[in-house]
């Protein structure tokens, strides 16, 4: 052992033997030694201090007009990451605010220190959600004060403020990184209500005052509007055009699409859509869901999208009502009513009411989120249908049986033909061919049902331009059984194969080939047991694409 | 099998395996009524540029409000910020024109529409158009590529905002 090293060696044994000495606290942490307060008897002062107070931010209710700036509370930042730091900006200890606000945290510290709350849920250095700025390299938003160390226990409450002025936004808007993070915070605690075991894979929301509605670079904001894609939300905070920091309703309906995408299964095309669309059955799915979840979260059926100058207009969705007349139509097409499997509406409503109780529920059924969490969780990660209202139908009644007549009447009234729906599909409306065609083993199959050509259709909007092909029959299903086992091919061909003839070719599982091969044949090899169902969906980039369809044997 | 095939093969689960990783946006609902625009040609720093921007009713609508901002890096060149449409049968398009001076590499105007409904419903909703001084007035494609998941990076950058404290 060299001198550098005895000094190393003896340091490290003095700072073991002061950590010793400094008691515990809230969480991890590493006492420090005073070095700049000494004591009456001028000896360094070893004593622990204490940290304690409470967190919030301010938040405003969103009404019918807006946000109601008149209304503003501050509420208790839950479940954030808080770190403590020394004057030389080391960290002496970490904790979670608590459920109240509260927090408290313990250390050997003296002179300055920093407190520190981070826009992050979970333990320091495992955390499971981060709100960041996505354009400013993905900085994480954290509120800080700086406290004088002069007693043993510093009481020190901290408010993320704002910053809006009675008029405008003039100050820093610290608080909406933790609006955000509380609808989660919340989000996270209705699951753990009923699965107490659940774990958050990562998810990253990105919120800035740049994050606008133009469409562009990510980096510069211009995020077209708030989305959900692949465990990062992006949310509006453009002042006086679009901001959803306080629309709980929108963000925690971004959470319900990273919950349906890590805990039951999100087989959206996603895309743009608006109200009365007649939507392609897995984003009617996924979108009606993902509100009425978010009704579920916040308790209250009330989604509002707050825009516009000094946000002070809004939309306003109530998951409760019926939202579309049960005579409605759509103009074009096959004029089918607005109400039905492809209606996002017609979902939301679905779910919120096997779902709600209280006086305001309009329906007899009650069951709570547990049933409904158990066939998301298990049922609908497994089945071989894609996600939409009838798997989940088939398996709702499972779960509820007693309650099996009364959600038949429910779906009924909403146009889905329950007495011949299955997993697959409700085959008996005739306006619209099956969800499902068959395709046999060893067979091509060129046309569908009606004898005409295969094809995908522009009947409810196109494939391009703002429809984004998320409309129902711009893609098609499809079913094939295996006849014995084996592994088959499934197999695409466009008729015409041209470059705009490409086709996209997704399975129920998620599995996806497409774009790669652009204008000819895709095709995927998959091993089957005998009697083994597969499901697949085909798109494509043009509008009326025809195209056969073929599953055989051996790869 | 040889090795030149079984390579061939990796390389074709590699390109499988990355095409099934793609996935989708999913986006809150957008309003009853489509926004769309184009922009003339280069948007030049301190010149006038036009954007024509349409609106196209999904639904029949009573009434459509529309209002334009200046949201930043430029100045807005208009008459009037708002503009009333009314009876729009479904499908059909109403356009305005919007010009303005850009006084940054970058500029932005929102537009704000307040849709009425044959029942009386109003849904509101916005688009910000976005002037770049670049490349003939053409707008960057959107790009909605995302980072990697990420985990609580120590070396993660932070955003210091200062608390409101009681002294």
């Amino acid at each position: 052992m060299n001198l550098k090293q005895f000094r190393i060696f003896w340091l490290s044994g003095l700072l073991i033997v002061l950590t010793g000495c400094g008691g515990g606290g809230g969480g991890s942490s590493s006492p420090i030694a005073r070095d700049s307060a000494p004591n009456d008897g001028g000896d360094s002062v070893t004593d622990t201090t204490t940290f304690s107070g409470t967190v919030t931010y301010t938040d405003y209710p969103v009404t019918a007009a807006g946000i109601d700036y008149d209304s503003e509370q501050n509420k208790p930042v839950r479940g954030a990451v808080i770190q403590l730091l020394n004057s030389a900006g080391t960290e002496v200890a970490s904790s979670n605010t608590n459920s109240d606000g509260s927090y408290l945290l313990s250390a050997i510290v003296s002179g300055t220190a920093r407190i520190l709350v981070k826009a992050a849920l979970g333990e320091l250095g495992s955390v499971n959600t981060l709100v960041v700025d996505n354009t400013r390299n993905n900085a994480l938003y954290t509120l800080f004060t700086d406290v004088d160390v002069n007693s043993e226990a510093v009481i020190q409450n901290l408010n993320a403020g704002s910053g809006w002025d009675g008029s405008s936004y003039t100050g820093s808007r610290s608080a909406a990184p933790f609006s955000i993070l509380d609808v989660i915070y919340q989000a996270q605690q209705f699951v753990l209500s009923v699965d107490d075991s659940a774990i958050f894979p990562v998810l990253t929301v990105n919120w800035s005052t740049l994050n606008s509605s133009a469409d562009g670079s990510i980096s510069d904001g211009d995020i077209g509007t708030s989305f959900y894609q692949a465990d990062n939300i992006f949310i509006l905070g453009n002042a006086n055009s679009d901001t959803d920091e306080y629309d709980k309703g929108v963000i925690a309906h971004e959470w319900g699409h990273y919950f349906d995408d890590n805990f039951s299964r999100l087989n959206s095309p996603g895309g743009r859509r608006s109200r009365g669309d007649i939507l392609h059955p897995s984003l009617a799915w996924a979108e009606g869901f993902s509100t009425a979840l978010a009704a579920m979260i916040l308790d209250d059926p009330l989604y509002i999208d707050t825009v516009g100058l000094a946000q002070s207009f809004a939309s306003v969705t109530n998951v409760e009502l019926d939202n579309d007349s049960d005579t409605a139509t759509f103009s074009g097409g096959a004029n089918p009513l607005l109400d039905g499997y492809y209606s996002e509406n017609s979902v939301m409503e679905l779910i919120y009411d096997l779902f709600d109780t209280g006086p305001a529920d309009d329906d007899t059924i009650a069951l709570g989120f547990a049933p409904i969490y158990q066939v998301l969780t298990d049922d609908l990660r497994t089945t071989k249908a894609f996600a939409s209202l009838f798997p989940f139908l088939h398996y709702i009644k499972q779960q509820a049986p007693a309650n099996s007549a009364a959600i038949d009447a429910l779906f009924f009234n909403e146009n889905i033909d329950v007495a011949n729906a299955n997993e697959f599909d409700d085959p008996s409306d005739s306006a619209l061919p099956p969800m499902y065609t068959e395709v046999a083993a060893e067979t091509t199959v060129v046309v569908d049902i009606n004898s005409e050509q295969l094809q995908t259709s522009d009947d409810y909007g196109f494939a391009g331009s703002f429809s984004e092909g998320n409309k129902l029959l711009n893609q098609r299903f499809f079913k094939a059984t295996a006849a014995g086992a084996a592994c088959y091919t499934v197999t695409v061909r466009p008729v015409v194969p041209t470059a705009n003839a490409d086709l996209s070719l997704t399975f129920s599982d998620g599995f996806k080939v497409d774009i790669f091969f652009g204008g000819v044949s895709e095709s995927r090899a998959i091993s089957l047991s005998a009697g083994e169902v597969v499901t697949f969906n085909v798109g494509a980039f043009s509008n009326n694409a025809r195209f056969n369809v073929s599953f055989i044997s051996g790869c | 099998m040889n090795l030149m095939n079984k390579i061939i093969v990796l390389l074709m689960s590699l390109m499988i395996v990355a095409c099934s990783q793609s996935t989708m946006v999913q986006a809150k609902q957008s309003g009853t009524v489509i926004i769309e625009y184009d922009i003339a040609d280069n948007a030049a720093i301190g010149e006038v540029a036009t954007a024509k921007v349409r609106f196209t009713a999904k639904n029949y609508l009573q009434q459509l409000l529309v209002s334009v901002a200046a949201d930043r890096g430029l100045i807005l060149e208009a008459d009037v910020d708002q503009q009333v449409f009314t009876n729009i049968e479904a499908g059909a398009m109403r356009e305005i024109d919007i010009n303005i001076i850009l006084n940054d590499s970058k500029g932005y105007v929102s537009v704000t529409v307040e849709a009425t409904d044959i029942n009386g419903r109003i849904s509101n909703s916005n688009k910000v158009i976005k002037f770049t001084s670049n490349k003939a007035g053409q707008l960057k494609t959107i790009d909605k590529s995302v980072n990697d998941k990420v985990d609580d990076n120590a070396d993660r950058s932070l955003i210091l905002m200062p608390a409101e404290v009681e002294h």
